[in-house]
C-alpha cells in the first residue's frame, strides 16, 4: 500500500498523482496539505455509505435468487368448492309399450292415444314413488322422470318397455326383468338394458291390469334405480382407472402328485367375468393376467376334525326330504347319511384365513405395473389335506378379502388315484367363477340386480335358461357411474383443500406454474359439473378433476431437493458477513459521530479549533483534546504523516518517510 | 354349496398328456476342477410360447409355467433379447484350466444386463425409454439396481459381440448396461427362485434353495436369458441359471475330496418336480484322474465335446421310474486315493487372459492384457473394453507385441474406437481386432489417464477406488461340427472375461466445501477491509513536539516514525 492509493481517491480526481504531489509541494500548511490529500467529508460518507448501499441494491437480487416460487392457488374457489353440493342429475327413462300391450277399449268408449296411456301409468309410477319417498326418513328424492319419446340426438341410455309375449308367465305378479344381450336369429328385437315387464296376451283383458302394471314398475324402479347411489364400502376397492384381475390357481403340492395342471382360465374368464366387466370399460380400465402355481404351501396345519353338527342336521333334512321323493333309494341315502355325519374334513378357522394367504412367498400377482390388483385364488390343497374346508357357519367354500381379493377352495374327488393329474375344463370351473363374480362385485362395489327383477328369460323356451349370473345391466353402470362420481368428487374437493392447507402450513413448499396448472384444472373441471350433463360426463369430469388433484398433490416439484434448516445458513454465511459487517458498520458510526461533532462546531463558531488536524481526523475522548493541547502549546513542530488504519505502517515506512523529508525540506 | 356340485362335475383327468405348449427342463451339472474343488451349475429352462388368442377390449395374459413377472415387462416393452448375470468372486484360469465357469453366458463381474429391443413403429416410447423401464423393472425384481443412473451408462456398440440368438439382427437394437460394483448376494437369490415353476421347493431347485450353503461356496453366478416370441419364432425361451465353486477339500488340513449330493447340500435328492419334462443330475469327469473316479449310484456314461475337450459325462435321470433316485445320494469318489494332494502343475486353459494395470500413478496407468493362446493353431479373436468416461485411453500409444518379442503391428489387424464424450456421462468402447498366434502370449498395453471427476460423481465409498467392468475377448472361429480337426475350435464358448478391476480414482478431501467456504469468506473478508480501509482512509499531519530540541539528521527518530491514527495513544503517551 503506498500513498497513492488514498491519493487516487482523494478530491481532486481530474489531478494526476504528479500534480497532487505539486499540489502538496506548493502547501504551505499543514491543513492545507491536509486538505489536499484527503477527500472531501462529503466525499468521505458517500464512500462509506457505497457499500451498504451496494449491498442493499443487491437485496432484490438475492431475493430473486433465493425466494421460493409460490404461486397463488385459488383458494376461494376452492373453498366454495369444499362447501358446495354434487349437483343432482335427473336422467329420463324412455317409456314405451308394445301397441297391444294395452286391452281395447270397449265398444262405445273414446279410444285414447297410445301415448296418453303411457302417460297416465307413469305418472301414477311417478306419484307412487314420490309417495313412498316421502314417508322414508330422512326424506329422499326421486332421482328420474319418465319421457315417451327418445332424443335422438343423446339417446337415454335408460328405457321400460311393457312387452306383449306369448311365453310370459301366465299368473300375477308380473315378471320384470332387463333385456340381456341376445345374439342369434330368434331374438326379441328389445335393446339390451331394457326394463321390460312381459305380459301374456291373456292378462291383457284383466280388470286390474293397470294396478298390475304400477305395482310392477315401481318395484323395478325402486330397485333398479335408488334414491341414493350406492356407498362405497370400505372393503371395495377406492377408484382407480386401471385395475389388474389377477387370477391364480394354487396347487398347495404338486410334488405328491394329484394336482391341477392346467385349467381353462380363457373360456371361465370370457363366460364369468367379461360380461361383467366389458360394460364397465368407460369407468374401469382392467388387464387380467392369470397364472398357475405348483407349489403353495401354507405357512399354518388346518385342524382334521368334524364338520359343523348344525350343517350335518341340515344335511340329514335334505336327505330326509329326497328319501321321502325317491322311496326305492332309501336304504343308499341312509348309509350316506351315516357316511356324511362321520364326515371329517380339514378345517380353516376364522384366525386362519386371515393368515391362509401368503403373498410373501406366492407371486400372487406380476407387478409389472402400479395399478390395484384384485387377486381371485383358486386353491387345490394337496391330497393329506382333502378335503379341506372352510370352519363358517354357511359351509362357504369361498371367502372375501378386503381390498385383496377373493379366495375359493376347490377339492378334487377323493376318488381318484394320488398320481393323477387334472384339468380343470370350465364346468368344473363354473362353481368357484360364480365364486369370484360376486367377490369382484363386492370389491368393487358394483349394486348387484335387485331381487324384484327376474332373471332375463332366453328369446324362446326352446333354449336353456343360462345359469350364469346376469351380466351388469346400464342400470347398474349408470348406479357404478352415480356412486364413483360422487365418490371422485369428494376425494377431489378433499384433495384441493389438503393443499391449500399443506400450502399454507409449510412456507418453505414451492408452488410452481405446473401445480398451480392442475389445481385450476381439477378446480375448473368441479366448477363444470352441472345437473344437465349427462351421468357419464360429469364422471369422467370428476374423474379427470380427482386425477389432477392427485397429480397436483404428489408433484415433485413442492418438495425442494435441498433443504438446510436457518442454523447451518447462518454457519456458512457469518464467516463472510461478519469480517465485512464490522467495517462497515464501524466506519458508518465514525461518520456519523464526526458528521455530528461538525455540526455542533458550526452551531458554537467561536471555538473552531484553528488547527485542522482535530477538525478533521475523528479523534474522540480525552486523547483528541491532549492533541489539541499540545498543538497549541508547540505551533510548530516536526509533522509526522498520520495513517488512520493501524495495518502495515512498517512497510510504508520509507515511502511515508520520503514525503515527510520532502516536507520538512520545503518548509 | 356350489362346490358340492363339484362331485357330479367330472374332473376330467390326463395322465402325463402334454396339453400346454410349455416345458420346463432342470439340470444339475458337476464338475470336479483339478484344484480340489467343485464347479456346481444349476440350469433351468423353460420353453414357452406366445399367446394373443383374446379377442376381447381386455388385455389378457396367461402363464402356467411361465412368471408373468418376468415375462409381462418384456412383452410391454417390446424386447427381442435379455440377458442378466451377476457374478461375485473370480473364476481362477490358471488353477481350473478352464478359461471361464461352466455356464458361457455368464458375465465378467459384478452385474451386467443386455438385451435386443425391437423397434416398432407403433410404440410411443423410443427404444432407450423402453431399455431405461425394463432394466428398472428388472432391477425392481432382482432387488438390485439396474437401470442406468444416466442415459450415458448404457452401451450400444455390443451388438456384434452379443449377436442375437434368432439370427436375424433387422429392426433390432443392442443395449448393455455394466454395473461392475454389483455383488451377488442372498437378495438375488429369492426372486430368481420366485421365478422357477417349482419356487425352490421341489425338484433341484429346492437343493438351491438354501442361501446358507450356497453363498458359502467360493465363485458364484446367477443369471437369466430370456428370448421373447417373435412372429416368426413363435416359441420363446427363457432360462435360470445359477453356478458356484465349492471347496471339496478344507482349506486347511487335508481331507479326502471325495463327495455327494448331501454333503453338498446337506439333502438327499429332492422329489421330482412332476411339470419337469426332464430333471437331469451331470457329472463332467474330470481331464485328470477321470478313470479312477467312480459314482454310485452308476449313471449313464456318454462322451461329450465340452468347451474343446472330448470329456465324460455321466447321467442320471431324476425322471426315470427304475432308478427312484429321490430321497437316495449319489456319491462320486476317487479309487485308492486318501487325502488330496495338491498337484504341483495345472494343465492349462486353451485360452486365458488377464488385465492389470501397470505403472499405476495417481492420474496415469498403462492396462496391460495378457491373452495366452496355449492351442496349436492361431485364433482370431475381438478385445472389447468398456471404459467409464474419466478414462482416456493414449490411442496412438497403443501397442501389441508377443511376449519377449519386439512391437509386431500385424497382430492387431483393426479397431473400432468409440470415444466417450466428457464430462458427461458417457462410455468409450473399444474393439480390437486381434490374431492370437499358437502357443504364445500376446500382450495389448493401452496407456491411459484418469480424468478428475466432479464432486458428485463420486461413489460414496470413494477411497475404495471404481470398478472397471471386464474386457470380453470374443472368439470368432469357433466351429460346431464334428468333422473339424482343431480341437480347440470345437467349443461353445465363444466369449471369455478378464477379471474387473479395481482403479483408485484420487478422490478429493470431501470436507473441502466447508473449507473453501471459510476460506473464501476470510479471504473476501479481508480484502474487503482492506479496499474500504484503503478507500476511506484519511491522510494528515500530526505535529510532534521535540523532547530534547536536537533535530537528528535523518530525520527518522523515534519522534518523526510515522504512525497509524490508532497509535495516537501511544503518542500521546510519549509525549
Amino acid at each position: 500500500m503506498s500513498l497513492n492509493d488514498p491519493n487516487s481517491a482523494s478530491a481532486t480526481h481530474a489531478s494526476s498523482p504528479n500534480d497532487r504531489s505539486e499540489q502538496i509541494r506548493l502547501a504551505k500548511t499543514p491543513a492545507e496539505v491536509t486538505a489536499a490529500i484527503n477527500p472531501s467529508t462529503k466525499r468521505r460518507l458517500w464512500i462509506t455509505l457505497s457499500f451498504p448501499l451496494a449491498l442493499l441494491f443487491a437485496v432484490p437480487f438475492w431475493w430473486y435468487v433465493t425466494s421460493i416460487e409460490r404461486l397463488p392457488l385459488p383458494e376461494s374457489r376452492i373453498s366454495a368448492l369444499e362447501n358446495a353440493t354434487l349437483p343432482s342429475i335427473r336422467p329420463k327413462i324412455l317409456f314405451t309399450a308394445d301397441i297391444d300391450a294395452f286391452p281395447p277399449p270397449p265398444p262405445g268408449r273414446a279410444q285414447f292415444e297410445h301415448k296418453v296411456i303411457l302417460q297416465t301409468l307413469a305418472e301414477e309410477v311417478s306419484r307412487g314413488v314420490d309417495g313412498i319417498y316421502v314417508q322414508r326418513r330422512p326424506k329422499k328424492e326421486r332421482g328420474w322422470d319418465i319421457v315417451y319419446d327418445d332424443d335422438k340426438k343423446n339417446p337415454t341410455p335408460l328405457r321400460m318397455h311393457i312387452r306383449r309375449w306369448e311365453h310370459a308367465n301366465t299368473s300375477w305378479p308380473l315378471e320384470p326383468y332387463v333385456q340381456a344381450s341376445e345374439s342369434g336369429l330368434m331374438t326379441s328385437g328389445l335393446e339390451e338394458g331394457t326394463l321390460v315387464i312381459p305380459i301374456h296376451p291373456s292378462q291383457i283383458g284383466d280388470r286390474f291390469l293397470k294396478q298390475h302394471y304400477k305395482i310392477a314398475i315401481i318395484n323395478s324402479l325402486l330397485g333398479l334405480y335408488p334414491p341414493d347411489p350406492p356407498e362405497i364400502p370400505l372393503r371395495a376397492l377406492k377408484y382407480s382407472p386401471n385395475i389388474t384381475l389377477s387370477f391364480v390357481l394354487l396347487n398347495e403340492d404338486a410334488s405328491e402328485g394329484s394336482y391341477v395342471r392346467s385349467w381353462d382360465i380363457e373360456s371361465a374368464i370370457k363366460e364369468h367375468f367379461l360380461p361383467h366387466i366389458e360394460p364397465l370399460a368407460p369407468i374401469f380400465n382392467f388387464t387380467i393376467e392369470s397364472q398357475l402355481l405348483y407349489q403353495a404351501p401354507l405357512t399354518f396345519e388346518p385342524t382334521y376334525q368334524s364338520t359343523d353338527r348344525a350343517d350335518n342336521e341340515r344335511t340329514i333334512e335334505a336327505t330326509v326330504e329326497m328319501a321321502k321323493n325317491s322311496e326305492e333309494d332309501v336304504q343308499a341315502i341312509a348309509k350316506e347319511i351315516a357316511d356324511e355325519q362321520v364326515q371329517k374334513a380339514w378345517l380353516i378357522d376364522e384366525e386362519q384365513m386371515k393368515v391362509f394367504v401368503n403373498s410373501e412367498r406366492w407371486s400372487l400377482d406380476s407387478g409389472s405395473t402400479n395399478n390395484p390388483v384384485l387377486r381371485f385364488l383358486l386353491y387345490v390343497p394337496a391330497a393329506k389335506h382333502r378335503p379341506m374346508r372352510l370352519a363358517s357357519p354357511n359351509s362357504a367354500q369361498s371367502f372375501l378379502l378386503p381390498q385383496f381379493g377373493g379366495v375359493a377352495l376347490l377339492n378334487p374327488p377323493s376318488s381318484t388315484p394320488s398320481s393323477q393329474t387334472y384339468r380343470l375344463p370350465l364346468s368344473a370351473l363354473t362353481p368357484s367363477f360364480h365364486l369370484f363374480t360376486q367377490h369382484l362385485y363386492s370389491l368393487l362395489a358394483l349394486p348387484p340386480i335387485p331381487d324384484k327383477i327376474h332373471p332375463s328369460p332366453p328369446p324362446t323356451p326352446l333354449h336353456a335358461p343360462s345359469g350364469l349370473i346376469q351380466p351388469i345391466t346400464r342400470w347398474q353402470v349408470h348406479q357404478v357411474l352415480l356412486a364413483r362420481m360422487k365418490e371422485n368428487s369428494e376425494e377431489a374437493r378433499k384433495t384441493l383443500v389438503g393443499i391449500v392447507r399443506l400450502v399454507e402450513k409449510i412456507k418453505e413448499m414451492k408452488v410452481g406454474e405446473g401445480v398451480r396448472g392442475k389445481v385450476i384444472g381439477a378446480v375448473e373441471r368441479l366448477e363444470q359439473l352441472s345437473s344437465n350433463q349427462s351421468a357419464l360426463e360429469m364422471f369422467v369430469l370428476t374423474r379427470d378433476a380427482v386425477n389432477l388433484a392427485n397429480q397436483a398433490f404428489f408433484d415433485h416439484s413442492m418438495m425442494g431437493l435441498l433443504y438446510f434448516p436457518d442454523e447451518h445458513k447462518f454457519a456458512v454465511y457469518t464467516p463472510l458477513f461478519a469480517p465485512i459487517a464490522v467495517p462497515i458498520i464501524l466506519g458508518l458510526i465514525k461518520e456519523l459521530l464526526a458528521e455530528r461533532k461538525r455540526r455542533a462546531a458550526k452551531r458554537q463558531p467561536s471555538k473552531v479549533p484553528t488547527d485542522v488536524l482535530t477538525e478533521q481526523v475523528e479523534v474522540t475522548g480525552p486523547v483528541a483534546k491532549k492533541i489539541e493541547v499540545e498543538a497549541e502549546k508547540v505551533p510548530v513542530a516536526d509533522t509526522v504523516l498520520l495513517e488512520t488504519s493501524g495495518g502495515s505502517v512498517e512497510s510504508e515506512s520509507t515511502a511515508v518517510e520520503g514525503r515527510s523529508l520532502r516536507s520538512r525540506s520545503k518548509r | 354349496m356350489l362346490l358340492s356340485s363339484l362331485r357330479i362335475i367330472i374332473l376330467a383327468p390326463i395322465y402325463a398328456a402334454a396339453v400346454s405348449s410349455s416345458s420346463f427342463h432342470e439340470s444339475l451339472t458337476l464338475h470336479p476342477l483339478p484344484d480340489g474343488k467343485l464347479s456346481v451349475l444349476f440350469e433351468f429352462t423353460t420353453y414357452f410360447t406366445s399367446e394373443s388368442s383374446s379377442s376381447s377390449s381386455i388385455a389378457q395374459s396367461h402363464h402356467s409355467l411361465t412368471p408373468p413377472s418376468l415375462l409381462l415387462p418384456l412383452e410391454q416393452n417390446n424386447v427381442s433379447e435379455l440377458t442378466v448375470s451377476f457374478v461375485a468372486g473370480r473364476w481362477d484360469q490358471s488353477r481350473s484350466s478352464e478359461s471361464g465357469p461352466l455356464h458361457h453366458e455368464s458375465g465378467g463381474g459384478g452385474g451386467e444386463v443386455r438385451g435386443w429391443l425391437r423397434e416398432d413403429e407403433e410404440m410411443r416410447k423410443t427404444s432407450s425409454e423402453r431399455w431405461n423401464s425394463v432394466t428398472h423393472a428388472l432391477g425392481g425384481l432382482f432387488c438390485a439396481g439396474l437401470g442406468p443412473s444416466d442415459e450415458g451408462e448404457n452401451v450400444r456398440t455390443f451388438g456384434e459381440i452379443y449377436p442375437p440368438v434368432i439370427g436375424d439382427d433387422t429392426n433390432l437394437t443392442h443395449f448393455l448396461l455394466s454395473h461392475p460394483h454389483h455383488h451377488l448376494c442372498t437378495e438375488n437369490l429369492t426372486p430368481f427362485l420366485s421365478l422357477l415353476p417349482s419356487k425352490g421347493l421341489s425338484g433341484l431347485s429346492s437343493l438351491l434353495a438354501q442361501p446358507g450353503i450356497i453363498f458359502s461356496w467360493g465363485f458364484k453366478t446367477e443369471g437369466i436369458e430370456v428370448i421373447m416370441p417373435s412372429s416368426s419364432q413363435p416359441q420363446g425361451r427363457w432360462k435360470g441359471w445359477w453356478e458356484g465353486v465349492v471347496d471339496l477339500v478344507p482349506e486347511r488340513g487335508t481331507a479326502s475330496r471325495e463327495f455327494s449330493i448331501e454333503t453338498l447340500s446337506k439333502k438327499h435328492v429332492p422329489r421330482v418336480f412332476p411339470e419337469a419334462e426332464s430333471s437331469v443330475i451331470r457329472l463332467i469327469k474330470p481331464k485328470v484322474d477321470s478313470d479312477r473316479m467312480e459314482a454310485e449310484p452308476a449313471g449313464r456314461v456318454e462322451e461329450k465335446w465340452v468347451d474343446g475337450v472330448k470329456r465324460e459325462v455321466v447321467e442320471w435321470d431324476m425322471l426315470d421310474e427304475t432308478t427312484q433316485l429321490s430321497g437316495k445320494d449319489i456319491k462320486v469318489r476317487w479309487n485308492d486315493e486318501g487325502d488330496f494332494k495338491y498337484p504341483r502343475t495345472f494343465a492349462k486353459a486353451p485360452i486365458t487372459i488377464s488385465r492389470t494395470v501397470v505403472d499405476s500413478l495417481a492420474s496415469d496407468g498403462t492396462f496391460q492384457i495378457k491373452i495366452t493362446n496355449n492351442g496349436a493353431v492361431s485364433r482370431d479373436a475381438v478385445y472389447s473394453e468398456i471404459w467409464p468416461w474419466w478414462a482416456k485411453g493414449w490411442m496412438s500409444e497403443i501397442k501389441v507385441h508377443i511376449e519377449g518379442r519386439k512391437d509386431d503391428p500385424t497382430l492387431l489387424r483393426d479397431v473400432e474406437y468409440h470415444p466417450s464424450t466428457p464430462p458427461k456421462v458417457s462410455t468409450t468402447t473399444l474393439h480390437f481386432s486381434l490374431t492370437l498366434p499358437q502357443r504364445s502370449t500376446i500382450v495389448l498395453t493401452i496407456p491411459f489417464t484418469k480424468l478428475t471427476l466432479k464432486y458428485t460423481e463420486h461413489r460414496p465409498d470413494a477411497e475404495r477406488g471404481v470398478e472397471l467392468s471386464s474386457g470380453v475377448l470374443t472368439l470368432l472361429d469357433l466351429e460346431q461340427n464334428q468333422g473339424s480337426d482343431d480341437e480347440a475350435r470345437r467349443s461353445e464358448r465363444k466369449r471369455i472375461y478378464t477379471n474387473r478391476l479395481l482403479l483408485d480414482v484420487p478422490t478429493p478431501d470431501f470436507s473441502m466445501p466447508y473449507n473453501v467456504i471459510i476460506m473464501s469468506s476470510t479471504v473476501m473478508a479481508v480484502f474487503f477491509g482492506l479496499m474500504q480501509g484503503g478507500l476511506t482512509r484519511r491522510w494528515g499531519w500530526v505535529e510532534v513536539p521535540k523532547e530534547d530540541g536536537t533535530e537528528s539528521g535523518n530525520g527518522l527518530t523515534k519522534d518523526t516514525m510515522p504512525v497509524g491514527i490508532n497509535e495516537k495513544e501511544a503518542l500521546s503517551d510519549a509525549i
